[in-house]
């Protein structure tokens, strides 16, 4: 039957086809030939009427093929309809009910994943302000309050302080040295005056020496003289006696002098190691503290640098968690969708339900009349929401953070 | 060792230091600048041969410009090696004396 159907159809534009070629080729040749628009005309006329018999028939023959199909499906659609319907009735009746428990589930996984996320977020915001509030605390400790530079940092008057403490030290070192020699250049003086006295010493001795003699002289002539130079030699033997002692204390002082005269050494060597110190420690000191100023110029630059940086970051982080829980209210629109199709789906399942009994007696002009009931009350009730949300994007309007 | 030179005019004393310039040179020294101190109007320290001091050689220049001082007498420290001459900034040496 459909192959008969093609074939006329094939027919009609064979002839149809046939007719267009023949007129145009025989307008050309008759324009060609015999240069008559007359005759060309003619052929025209006569080719349209043909062309125009040939699409009648194309049309006749369509509606004729249409009618003898619904003919000969008419009976097999009945009985080939109600198996369908009943097929989707039971696989729905197996489908459906797991579905709408997955859409649960879906649900419970969706809102239990976003409360974690949101907690996650909150603590993140909570620690990078806490982070960003100990690096300004840092920033604003660094900097020292006595200043009048703002910008000057703790290290500077560390080094400041530094070069004060090493200055004083080399000051002291000079103070020391100079007072150090002042005493030795003193003691070095004392020395050349105990030198001196030790001359004296000696002069001194040989005076008792000398009335020693003389004493010991005084004597003899005195035992000369007999009776009469008798209180003489007295006189001579006692200043014999205070030239001895003249003596014995002439020897104690020299004694006493030479005691001194060590003691003035000692004093020179402590002296000596008093003023004497290495100036390579001083040198050494001060060229390591040059170099830790220059460490400490760059370390203190590069800190306040970072810490500038590192809370900038604190609120480009705050900034994203920011975003981020915004972008979690996303988790309100699924909801609603899930919702949205739960309710459908349990509807569809009601339906279903409904229909089924009818299924089993029923006829199929009464079950479509019953299943589209169903469907226009559906479309009396929900005319207009389609959808469970309005807008699709959360960066549209303003939306209040959890 | 210290060797003391007095112009042909009397006017300079040179005073030079060789080798270490510390404690032991003390008494030496003193006599380089004290003994010849009647007539120059200007001392210099010739350093060319000094190797190295220590601080004692700072007091000794000190006590040597309060001895000289009281006289008005010029002082001119030259020939100094960088050590030296580091030592000499760093205790302000180069502001009490003219170093060259």
């Amino acid at each position: 039957m459909i192959s008969q159907y093609i074939t006329s159809i094939r027919d009609g534009f064979a002839h149809f086809k046939l007719a267009w070629l023949a007129s145009v080729i025989i307008v050309i040749a008759a324009g060609f030939i015999f240069s008559s628009i007359l005759v060309a005309a003619t052929v025209l006329m006569v080719s349209i009427v043909w062309a125009g018999a040939s699409l009648q028939h194309f049309t006749k023959l369509r509606e004729k093929t249409a009618e003898e199909i619904e003919a000969s499906f008419g009976g097999r659609v009945d009985s080939q309809a109600m198996k369908c319907l009943e097929n989707i009735a039971i696989s729905s009746s197996y489908e459906l009910p797991p579905l709408i428990e997955s859409m649960d589930q879906l649900h419970g996984v969706i809102s239990d994943a976003s409360e974690k996320l949101h907690q996650s977020f909150n603590g993140l915001t909570k620690n990078s302000a806490h982070q960003s509030d100990l690096t300004l605390k840092i920033i604003d400790q660094l900097h020292t309050k006595d200043s009048d530079d703002p910008s000057s940092l703790i290290f500077d008057k560390f080094s400041r302080e530094t070069s004060i403490v090493l200055r004083d030290y080399v000051d002291l070192t000079v103070n020391v040295s100079d007072k150090g020699i002042e005493a030795a250049n003193k003691v070095q003086d004392m020395t050349v005056q105990m030198d001196t006295m030790f001359g004296l010493l000696e002069q001194v001795k040989y005076l008792a020496d000398q009335t020693g003699l003389l004493a010991l002289n005084a004597s003899i002539e005195a035992a000369r003289a007999g009776e009469s130079g008798r209180g003489f030699a007295v006189v001579a033997n006692e200043v014999r006696n205070l030239a001895e002692q003249s003596a014995e204390l002439n020897s104690q002082i020299h004694e006493n002098v030479c005691l001194s005269r060590e003691s003035l050494k000692e004093t020179n060597i402590l002296v000596e190691q008093i003023a004497s110190l290495e100036m390579n420690h001083a040198l050494e000191a001060k060229d390591n503290l040059d170099e830790m100023m220059l460490e400490l110029d760059k370390a203190s630059v590069f800190v306040a640098e970072s810490l500038g940086i590192s809370s900038g970051i604190s609120k480009s982080i705050q900034n994203d968690v920011a975003n981020a829980v915004m972008a979690l209210q996303y988790e309100d629109m699924a909801s609603q969708l899930n919702e949205h199709v739960k309710t459908w789906l349990v509807k569809l399942a009601k339906g279903v339900e409904h229909v089924q009994p009818l299924l089993d007696k029923g006829e199929i002009s009464n079950i479509l009349s019953v299943i589209n009931n169903v469907l226009e009350k559906q479309i009396e009730l929900k005319p207009a929401s389609n959808r469970a949300v309005a807008s699709s994007s959360v960066d549209h309007g303003d939306v209040e953070l959890f | 060792m210290i060797e003391a030179k007095l112009s042909n005019d009397n006017q300079v004393l040179v005073i030079s230091i060789k080798g270490i310039f510390d404690f032991s040179m003390l008494n030496e020294f003193r006599q380089a600048y004290s003994t010849n101190v009647d007539a120059p109007v200007k001392v210099i320290i010739d350093m060319r041969d000094t190797t190295s001091i220590n601080s004692s050689a700072l007091g000794m220049l000190l006590n040597m410009q309060r001895h000289l001082k009281k006289d008005d007498r010029e002082i001119e420290i030259i020939n100094c090696n960088d050590v030296v001459k580091k030592i000499f900034n760093i205790t302000h040496f180069n502001k009490k004396f003219s170093i060259e």
